[in-house]
């Protein structure tokens, strides 16, 4: 059975006012975090996708992540997931990661593998203490329904309508991190202090 | 990072755990409350009103007193307290006082060294009747104005109208709970003017609080233990023998045992209200609904019992999970001698739905549009207000969700009918396959989870950590559900430690878990185990210095810092928590408000087999699609919905007490017929995981859902099968052909 990840990293930071993928939290970006998390996995490979202008790429160690590009990441998730996958080798499911998450653990990622039975279930999530998210795994015939355009809402659509397994991980969702008020959130719960947040 | 747990703890929530109970109870091993003894035991035995209203003239109690081997004879003259009982009010009194309101109601009790000689003194008790006319028609009863409570609604316009009018009368018959295991208690007084009471019941602080009352003694002479019950369904809510085993024991000073027989148990517990429905739906040309208007008359029996509670269901459930802005009804619990009615798995809201779902088909064949096509045109969703009260619906609320996804299960196969078994007629060949029709029907309902109206609803429970693992001390009662499983998953998975044991607690130990019903202890009992396991691995983790607690112990940074053992060495880890829904509100002089603390939807597609010339009805599968908001247990999920399905389908083609002038001549399991496993239908479902906004991990309540929409959706499919209008379940077999 071969699980791949895909790190969605392509996004423009419109609301942090600077590449949030980079931003230092602790002693590494903000991406690293999800990289290295991948890395210690048993997921069998891992992409990092990134955006046409790629400023990301430079400011982290891949590891044995391979890089990609989404030459068009306005089209949404999905079309940043099937970029990942294009230079991935073929694989049963693919696990979503999102680069401004770096709360998602090794563990969590193994747990989700672990949990997920290929023969019951098409995809598989996290059920946090207050609702879904990240990691997400799509087993692969279901990619085949979801478009590019309408990924978001059609991948939430499959993960609702299933069968889905949701593993239960008794503490908050990772932070979505977007804003700079977000960044100062994932400071306390991270136990770091980061730089002050540029002013407007 | 986190310091919380998560279910990589073996036999934690999401996983199909076994039940402790269920191999005890397959081989006969476990102890059900009847099956309780102690030294020097006596048995109890009930003397009951023949008569469903009679003026007792004459009690002669000395007959039997004199008999050998007797010990007490009690009636309403030696209740030392307070003489009269009741959840809601306490307007039952506790034997005959004077004058008998229903069949079955008790008016003396006998203790006795065993019980035959207990049932021979019943028979020895001098009582002589004068029989009066009883009052068994709940429309002659509104009339009269015996009413428990009036629930209006008024929203909106009430003048509005729609281009489009459908009306309809409706009925719904008595359906019993049918517990396998009847009424029994057993009794021990302390020796000290106080009692101990092991007895069948939903919620045991709620039977205490009224059981001291009427022995006249303090609150602590008396402490209620949970015990082994088969089955529950609402049946045990209300009190049947507890007070009178209790007031035997505490005469005798002995040891005192009762055991309803099945034809006592009958009139001996609460049953589903019976009901007589009008409605009137008025939508524009193109479905979209404008007005609903209702009347809801149910059948209250001689007592109050839950009826108010259960009146404020069907009235603010009346107009289903629709969105209409005009919205006209008035619900009514009506006082008549009809055996007692009280709390049954849907609670009221069962017999709204049969109505609102007749109503749906009726109006979408008026307009000439797809049933399930109106019914999505007109869901409610998140966001939306009840179309009853008001109330915005805070909770996940996937009406037309749970239409998809069970309209996406495939049909069965066409009828073998070369196969008897496949027959309605069954291995009797009573059927000619070519009177069989196949029909197919749809139902959809929505329910409240927990208690309403402003009812102060809590939970308690104690976690408690030691060197052996944890105990987790609760009231809430097991009835046969799973909850003890499912409290075992939550605080595992919260904690991270896998020796988990429950620990039955009585009223002295621990506080009230409230009833289990409502749909309600996996979310509020479940909701107390979360909080205080999660108190109890903050506070382990805090004791050790660790990041992560299992059950070698506390670790920090992957290495082992201290062992369970050193952690509990000086003291147990133990947190008690109170956990509280959302607060719910009275509904205003137009029943609008915010009565509500949680909702969830479901849907049903039954496929049925009818034999015209015979009236036969064979449920070939229901499937289901319900809104569960997280399996905490997935085989516990799907023995529940299979379970209450098939209380559905009773009621739809089976189940109904047959009264007459108040007496039931069915009071046996030989007349009063339950689907068996032969009956029972093939079911798929689909199971929607949108998370609650307080239930532990966003799980939702599931217990009642698969009873309320299971049973218009059969009739729905009969209807289909045969072109009849059949506005009253349960569907006999002359409702079918005719004769």
């Amino acid at each position: 059975m071969i699980v791949v990840g895909v790190i969605v990293a392509a996004g423009e930071s419109n609301r942090m006012g600077r590449l949030k993928q980079l931003i230092e939290v602790g002693d590494r970006p903000m991406l690293q975090w999800v990289i290295d998390a991948a890395e210690a996995s048993r997921l069998d490979q891992v992409a990092v996708v990134t955006g046409p202008v790629d400023t990301v790429r430079s400011g982290v160690r891949l590891g044995r992540s391979v890089p990609a590009v989404n030459p068009h990441p306005e089209l949404g998730t999905m079309s940043s997931l099937r970029a990942g996958l294009a230079v991935l080798e073929p694989c049963d499911a693919v696990v979503k990661l999102v680069a401004d998450q770096p709360e998602v653990t090794t563990g969590d990622i193994d747990a989700l593998i672990e949990a997920w039975d290929p023969e019951l279930h098409r995809a598989a999530l996290v059920r946090y203490r207050d609702g879904d998210g990240h990691p997400l795994l799509i087993r692969a015939d279901a990619l085949a329904e979801i478009t590019d355009r309408e990924g978001d809402r059609l991948l939430w659509r499959l993960m609702e309508i299933g069968p889905t397994h949701r593993l239960v991980l008794d503490r908050q969702a990772p932070l979505d991190v977007n804003t700079p008020d977000d960044l100062a959130t994932l400071a306390v719960r991270l136990g770091h202090s980061f730089p002050a947040p540029p002013t407007a | 990072m986190t310091t919380d747990a998560d279910t990589r703890v073996r036999g934690g929530i999401g996983e199909s755990v076994k039940r402790p109970d269920g191999i005890p109870k397959v081989t006969g091993n476990f102890a059900y409350a009847s099956d309780l003894t102690a030294d020097g035991m006596l048995w109890g035995a009930t003397l009951r009103s023949p008569f469903a209203s009679a003026r007792l003239v004459r009690l002669d109690i000395s007959a039997a007193l004199a008999m050998p081997g007797v010990h007490a004879v009690l009636t309403q003259e030696d209740v030392p307290g307070r003489k009269t009982f009741g959840q809601i009010t306490p307007d039952q009194p506790v034997f005959v006082d004077g004058e008998a309101r229903f069949w079955g109601e008790p008016v003396a009790v006998v203790a006795a060294d065993d019980p035959e000689t207990a049932r021979l003194a019943v028979a020895a008790i001098g009582v002589e009747w004068e029989e009066l006319t009883p009052l068994v028609d709940m429309e002659e009863a509104l009339a009269g104005d015996e009413v428990f409570r009036h629930a209006p609604v008024r929203r909106g316009d009430p003048d509005a109208r729609g281009e489009v009018v459908v009306e309809g009368y409706y009925e719904v018959g008595m359906q019993d709970q049918a517990p396998l295991g009847t009424e029994a208690g057993l009794a021990i007084p302390d020796g000290e003017g106080g009692v101990d009471l092991w007895v069948t019941s939903q919620w045991t602080h709620e039977d205490h609080d009224q059981i001291w009352r009427s022995l006249g003694v303090e609150p602590d002479q008396v402490r209620q233990h949970p015990t082994g019950i088969g089955g529950a369904f609402g049946a045990r809510e209300d009190m049947s023998l507890h007070i009178h085993v209790c007031l035997m024991a505490l005469r005798t000073g002995r040891p005192v045992k009762m055991v309803y027989n099945r034809q006592e148990s009958f009139p001996g517990h609460v049953h589903r209200h019976p009901g007589r429905l009008w409605y009137r739906h008025e939508a524009t040309a193109d479905g979209t609904l404008v007005r609903m208007e209702a009347k809801v008359i149910l059948d209250g029996g001689a007592y109050m019992d839950t009826t108010a509670a259960v009146v404020s269901n069907a009235t603010y459930f009346a107009a289903g999970p629709y969105k209409v802005d005009n919205v006209v009804v008035d619900g009514y619990g009506v006082r008549t001698n009809n055996p007692p009615t009280g709390a049954m798995r849907g609670f009221g809201v069962v017999q709204v739905c049969f109505a609102h779902e007749t109503q749906m088909d009726r109006l979408a064949a008026e307009l000439g549009m797809d049933p399930l096509e109106l019914r999505k045109r007109n869901a409610l969703a998140s966001g939306d207000p009840m179309s009853t009260t008001g109330q915005i619906i805070e909770t996940s609320l996937p009406t037309v969700g749970v239409i998809d996804q069970l309209v996406a299960i495939p049909l069965p196969p066409p009828l073998d009918s070369e196969d008897p078994r496949r027959l309605p007629g069954g291995t009797g060949l009573t059927t000619t396959p070519q009177y069989v029709r196949r029909g197919v029907g749809y139902a959809v309902s929505i329910k409240n989870i927990a208690f309403s109206e402003a009812f102060d609803d809590f939970a308690e429970a104690r976690v408690v950590l030691d060197a052996t693992g944890v105990e987790v001390h609760t009231a809430a009662v097991e009835v046969g559900q799973g909850m003890v499983t499912v409290l075992q998953q939550i605080a595992r998975t919260a904690i991270g430690v896998e020796q988990v044991a429950i620990v039955p607690a009585d009223t002295s130990d621990i506080g009230s878990a409230g009833s289990t019903s409502a749909s309600r202890q996996t979310q509020m009992t479940g909701g107390a185990v979360l909080e205080a396991a999660r108190a109890v691995r903050a506070e382990a983790l805090e004791r050790g210095g660790g990041d992560d607690l299992t059950s070698e112990g506390v670790w920090l940074g992957g290495e082992l810092v201290m062992s369970l053992d050193d952690l509990c060495a000086a003291a147990p880890v133990s947190h008690r928590t109170r956990f509280r829904h959302p607060p719910t509100y009275e509904t205003d002089a137009n029943g609008q408000g915010d009565p509500h603390a949680d909702f969830a939807v479901a849907a049903h597609r039954a496929v049925v087999d009818v034999d015209t010339e015979l009236g036969l009805v064979r449920v070939v599968q229901v499937d289901t699609a319900q809104d569960i908001g997280l399996a905490l247990n997935p085989q516990s999920v799907r023995g529940q919905i299979e379970g209450g399905i098939l209380q559905g389908v009773g009621l739809a083609v089976m189940e109904e007490l047959i009264l007459d002038n108040g007496v039931i001549l069915n009071a046996s399991f030989t007349d009063y017929l339950l689907p068996t496993f032969l009956d029972a239908p093939d079911v798929e479902m689909a199971l929607i995981e949108e998370p609650s906004p307080w239930g532990p991990f966003g799980a939702k309540g599931i217990g009642e859902p698969p009873t309320i929409s299971s049973t218009p959706a059969v009739v729905a499919a009969i209807r289909n099968a045969t072109g009849l209008e059949l506005n009253r379940v349960p569907i006999r077999p002359q409702d079918i052909t005719g004769t």
